[in-house]
């Protein structure tokens, strides 16, 4: 360990501060929204709430929690999300892999790569997707919010850019051993990119819990919306310009304590699984043994 | 220093023409390719043929085969309003602040988290400061219109300052500094992962022997974990300029109003509005056309240029 | 050695879980969930109205539009509740609901016109709120004329009632002919009354404002007279919401403007020429801006009202800062009830709009349908819809044979106690619900202004009779007050006159003029634009199509009126 000089010294305590203050800064708002979300509602309504709720309750979580189809919403998201980061990153692994190597080495490699960009700044829009997806018969299944996005562009441009720079000497090795690309792949990239993995996962698996707007439109029960939807769509009335105003009516509309649940809901099973992910990609693993 | 490329080890011409392994050794490359390939066919390129809409007066109910054609209708419509052009900048020029400055504190706090040795200070700050990506503009909206409001704390203190409060986001060039800084404020913790994850892939005994050769912290840093970092800024930085032509509609949508519609308004706001009173389907395909466009050109030409001067692919 | 064994049995994980979804998945989609099977349940209606069967119940495909006040209990949903069961057994009409949509983000719409796009068969009858959307499918051929089957078989109480609004016909009418049914709405609900802290009036000595000078002095008071007691100066006068549009149900600014004319902004008002004019151009809409300007310059206004909408400038009004706001009757309880739970002491009333220097007062009228009920161009079952249908306005017309007249269904909305019906909350076993969002047209139909006139009596003393006054007095006297004034307010209500479909000028423009309106207006109240850029504003509009627009407006004026 090399020694520390007086102006390395005070450039991390002044680092610290920073980024504590900075962190501090960031979280915040989440403080807020959780204090409003476990607040009453007249308080919420005159913005009332510091960081710290005003007249606690649990209200607007058992309007939200206890909604019968938020169980089942729950369910359709953690499958789509499962299903589709894990079948995801496969598919971007398999992908990233083979566009990884030089032009000279993979013949077709570049125009592989400009089929695949083409397709993430091109869309067609909502109609031609609906079409496809009806016809496919996809309609009010869970398929239909996994497979269209299982082919992860920006994911595997990055992964490819990660492959690139694992040590040829590992690879190398792994050949001189007999070992084709398949094994090549699962038994050298892998393990090496694991912080790059690990990453893309988490970028997936955020994707996915988040989408709203293809369950909102490939669902053709509420029952069958994935939780972002439910929570974007259903538990609050949002939209003031159909208020037929009846007096009965306004209640549910636009609480925000139900508003600031739904919030930290919809971010708390990602808050929850990141700690795990987490240590790939800030320690940094090294792994395997690279002989000088 | 250039990022090495992994391929194939070092072989003679001979060698590799006399054992035909390249078609051996690419085939498995092919295979793992077509799974992707077929997916994408499926769902991008199908639905692709559906971009004629762009060029139709679409009518749900008489389809792409039955709708009339209107040829380059949308797009005149598009440019021929008299604030087109102003809509077209302030989108263009929001979005490029959001990415230069985006990339720059992602990269920055990157780096500095690096200089961070104790490991749980490190994981907690990183949490920590990723969680603004959860929050919903539209609470955000709120929350900002609070804390810059002119009564506001924050403008007091600017006030005994400066003179006079700020009026954040009811002044043009204001508004537009607001709407920049808050959504980094929001992205960077997010947007580091990935640098954090290109910076952990780096091998500690790079930086073992530049310190043998007495380079400091800032040295290494230079050399080392920046140039480490290149490929992966690079490519972040190029797919980003597909996005040139989305300045963020949600933040906008929740954060404007008609004092700053000078700067404030971009493509995805008025095509809304427009959607608003006419549910009409084919000029937003239109506008998704053209956004589409500029973005691609931009990544083409950002990766011929890597190409030639620096004999690098982005991808 | 404990990192291979991790990282194997992650991947082991990883494909078990791949595996088990895959065959989930497989098992799930041996439910009806696919399209093909939806399309064979929808064929039943064509052949069955061949075969017209009068004994069982006939089936009638919709769709449903999912709003969030849409509660069920006893494990009910949208397609098998109280109102399936009682359009099976009361009316021999077996709905089937094709799918459910959320009303949010457009959703419903947005998945009509898809399902439009994508070739599905419509459903025999469904309702929308759009105007425009319906006026496509008018458009597209889809929708069945129901002239004659109106004539024929609507209820004579129901034929009489739409007589006397002839106009509610106008969306639908193509050529004469009626493609849709216009579910009639309270006709006022979203009218614009004044809402004051009475208590800060009492408290400073003053009276309630007829007149916008009286109203200015309250106001200079409100900010200067520190009505909240707390020896600072943190109040305002009035709280309005001016980022989208100076017209809001919640947070109106657009009272003002009627105070200096009829012509009301944003919608197109008939003049003593007969023609038809839009109300912002109009030079009432620049003396209402001018004022405008000279209060936010006093500080009688928020200074951020730009960036709010209705909602939030409620929260100053609910923090007990601001003393003064507008909006719909219904306001007293949402936005503007929770300031008593947040001032101990805060009341508010309401209060008619204060007239301008001739004594003028004119609000914006509500529209008097809520939304449409269309049908299927092949739909062969009217007579059974139109009997349905008197059915629901049961509750509006409260007749003595009227099933519904005490509510929608008994144990949800009311409940029965020695013979007459109960609304408290406490008394419906299970809690009460809004029984009625779940039919056909989402909401009851209603009788226009008859709600109003209902407050009115109450608030002066008139005990409830009808199940519909005992339904109203259950909301509350605060709720009578308001809707009392209201009612008292009707003269001076004004109603968007153009109904139509929008025009071609209009589809091209009428953005960019709404932007520019917008603009304009928001600008000169914030005093960063001169009051004569009004007149700038009214030139330009005109030469950016607003001219072409007003012609094509009269002519459709022209082409409805002389129709009747």
């Amino acid at each position: 360990m090399p020694h520390v000089s007086r102006a390395y010294g005070w450039f991390t305590f002044a680092n610290y501060t920073g980024l504590l203050a900075v962190s501090v800064l960031c979280v915040l708002p989440l403080v807020h929204v959780l204090a409003v979300s476990f607040s009453g509602a007249a308080a919420a309504s005159a913005n009332l709430v510091g960081f710290w709720p005003i007249e606690f309750t649990w209200d607007a979580y058992e309007k939200t929690v206890g909604n019968r189809n938020f169980v089942r919403s729950l369910g359709v998201s953690v499958i789509r999300t499962s299903a589709g980061t894990v079948l995801g990153m496969l598919t971007v692994l398999l992908v990233a892999y083979p566009l990884s190597k030089e032009n000279a080495a993979f013949k077709g490699r570049s125009l592989y790569v400009w089929l695949f960009l083409f397709t993430m700044l091109f869309q067609a829009g909502m109609v031609p997707h609906y079409i496809l997806i009806q016809r496919l018969g996809l309609l009010n299944s869970i398929w239909a919010l996994i497979l269209p996005s299982l082919v992860n562009v920006y994911n595997a441009i990055l992964l490819l850019n990660f492959f690139r720079q694992v040590p040829k000497e590992l690879e190398e090795a792994a050949w001189i051993d007999g070992a084709g690309h398949f094994r090549t792949l699962v038994s050298v990239y892998l393990p090496v990119s694991m912080p790059a993995i690990a990453t893309l996962g988490l970028f997936t698996m955020v994707g996915h819990w988040n989408a709203w707007f293809d369950g909102l439109l490939y669902m053709t029960r509420v029952e069958n919306y994935p939780l972002a939807t439910f929570l974007q769509t259903v538990i609050v009335q949002q939209d003031f310009s159909k208020l037929a105003a009846r007096p009965e009516d306004l209640e549910n509309i636009a609480q925000r304590t139900i508003k600031s649940a739904q919030i930290f809901i919809g971010a708390l099973p990602i808050l929850v699984v990141y700690p795990f992910l987490q240590r790939y990609f800030v320690k940094g693993i090294v792994l395997g043994a690279v002989k000088e | 220093m250039k990022p090495r490329q992994s391929g194939l080890p070092e072989r003679s011409a001979s060698w590799r023409a006399a054992s035909g392994w390249r078609l051996r050794r690419t085939w498995p490359l092919h295979l793992m390719i077509w799974p992707g390939l077929v997916l994408i066919g499926l769902f991008s390129y199908l639905p692709l043929g559906g971009i004629v809409m762009a060029f139709q007066d679409y009518k749900p109910w008489l389809g792409f085969a039955g709708s009339d054609w209107v040829g380059l209708e949308h797009f005149r419509f598009m440019f021929e309003r008299e604030d087109s052009l102003k809509v077209i900048r302030n989108t263009f020029v929001i979005s490029a602040l959001k990415m230069i400055f985006g990339l720059l504190a992602a990269v920055a706090f990157a780096l500095l988290l690096n200089e961070v040795r104790s490991t749980p200070w490190k994981r907690t700050i990183q949490t920590l400061v990723y969680m603004p990506h959860f929050l919903s503009w539209v609470i955000l909206g709120g929350a900002l219109t609070d804390i810059l409001s002119q009564k506001s704390l924050l403008n007091r203190l600017l006030a005994s300052m400066f003179g006079s409060p700020i009026f954040f986001l009811g002044e043009n060039g204001w508004f537009m500094f607001t709407v920049v800084v808050s959504d980094i404020w929001k992205e960077f913790g997010f947007g580091a992962i990935v640098f954090l994850a290109a910076i952990s892939g780096i091998h500690p005994s790079l930086y073992e022997a530049a310190i043998i050769d007495g380079a400091n912290r800032w040295k290494q840093t230079l050399h080392i974990t920046l140039p480490s970092m290149a490929p992966i800024i690079v490519v972040v930085g190029t797919l980003s300029l597909g996005n040139i032509l989305n300045a963020g509609f949600d933040q906008i949508f929740n954060l404007y109003n008609p004092l700053v519609y000078e700067r404030g308004d971009i493509i995805d706001t008025f095509v809304y509005r427009l959607a608003m009173l006419s549910g009409d389907l084919s000029f937003a395909t239109a506008v998704g056309l053209f956004k589409s466009v500029v973005g691609f050109s931009l990544i083409v030409i950002a990766y011929r240029v890597a190409y030639k001067y620096a004999h690098y692919r982005i991808f | 050695m404990g990192k291979e064994l991790r990282r194997s049995s992650l991947f082991v994980f990883a494909v078990v879980t791949a595996l088990a979804v895959l065959l989930s998945a497989c098992a799930g989609s041996g439910e009806p969930g696919g399209t093909p099977s939806k399309e064979a349940s929808s064929e039943p209606s064509p052949s069955l109205a061949v075969s017209a069967e009068p004994e069982g119940p006939i089936t009638i495909t919709t769709v449903e539009e999912i709003v969030a006040s849409m509660v069920f209990k006893n494990g009910e949903t949208a397609e098998n509740n109280w109102h399936t069961r009682w359009a099976r057994e009361k009316h021999g009409i077996d709905f089937k609901y094709l799918w459910t949509a959320s009303s949010q983000n457009n959703a419903y719409n947005t998945k009509l016109r898809l399902s439009l796009t994508a070739n599905e068969p419509l459903p025999d009858t469904f309702f929308v709120y759009d105007r425009v959307l319906a006026s496509e499918l008018i458009d597209a051929g889809k929708l069945l004329d129901i002239t004659e089957a109106f004539e024929k078989y609507a209820s004579p109480r129901i034929k009489e009632l739409y007589a006397e609004y002839p106009q509610v016909w106008y969306p639908v009418t193509k050529e004469g002919k009626r493609y849709g049914l216009p579910v009639l709405s309270a006709g006022d609900v979203q009218d614009t009354v004044m809402f004051i802290r009475q208590d800060w009036l009492e408290k400073l000595g003053l009276q309630p404002p007829k007149t916008i000078e009286q109203f200015e002095t309250v106001m200079e008071a409100f900010v200067h007279r520190d009505p909240d007691g707390n020896g600072k100066k943190d109040t305002i006068g009035m709280s309005a919401g001016l980022k989208d549009n100076v017209f809001s149900v919640i947070g109106d600014a657009s009272w003002l403007f009627g105070s200096y004319g009829n012509a009301i902004p944003g919608q197109w008002n008939k003049t003593d020429g007969g023609t038809l004019q839009y109300g912002s151009i109009q030079p009432n809409a620049k003396q209402a801006l001018v004022k405008y300007s000279e209060w936010m310059k006093k500080g009688y206004l928020d200074k951020e009202a730009a960036l709010m909408d209705g909602g939030k400038a409620a929260e100053a009004f609910n923090a007990g800062k601001s003393g003064i706001y507008f909006g719909a009757f219904w306001n007293v309880g949402w936005p503007l009830g929770d300031v008593k739970k947040n001032v101990p002491g805060a009341v508010v009333k309401a209060f008619p709009l204060p007239a301008g220097p001739n004594g003028q007062i004119a609000r914006k009228a509500t529209q008097l349908f809520d939304g449409i009920l269309l049908f299927r161009k092949d739909f062969k079952h009217m007579d059974a819809i139109m009997k349905y249908y008197d059915a629901l306005y049961g509750f509006g017309f409260s007749e003595e044979t009227d099933e519904l007249r005490f509510g929608f269904a008994e144990g949800y909305d009311y409940a029965m106690e020695n013979g007459e019906p109960v609304y408290d909350e406490s008394k419906i076993p299970g809690g009460k619900i809004e029984a009625k969002k779940v039919i056909l047209s989402n909401d009851e139909p209603s009788i226009p202004f008859k709600q109003s006139k209902v407050y009115y009596d109450l608030h002066n003393g008139k005990a409830p009779e009808t199940a519909f006054e005992k339904y109203l007095y259950g909301l509350g006297g605060e709720v009578h007050q308001a809707g009392a004034v209201n009612y008292e307010m009707l003269p001076y209500s004004q109603p968007e006159q153009f109904i139509g479909a929008p025009t071609k000028t209009m589809k091209n423009r009428d953005e960019f003029l709404r932007k520019l309106e917008n603009e304009t207006f928001t600008k000169i109240i914030y005093g960063d634009a001169s009051p004569d850029s009004f007149d700038e504003f009214v030139r330009k509009w005109k030469s950016s199509g607003g001219d072409e627009i007003t012609k094509e407006v009269n002519d459709w004026y022209q082409s409805v009126n002389g129709n009747r």
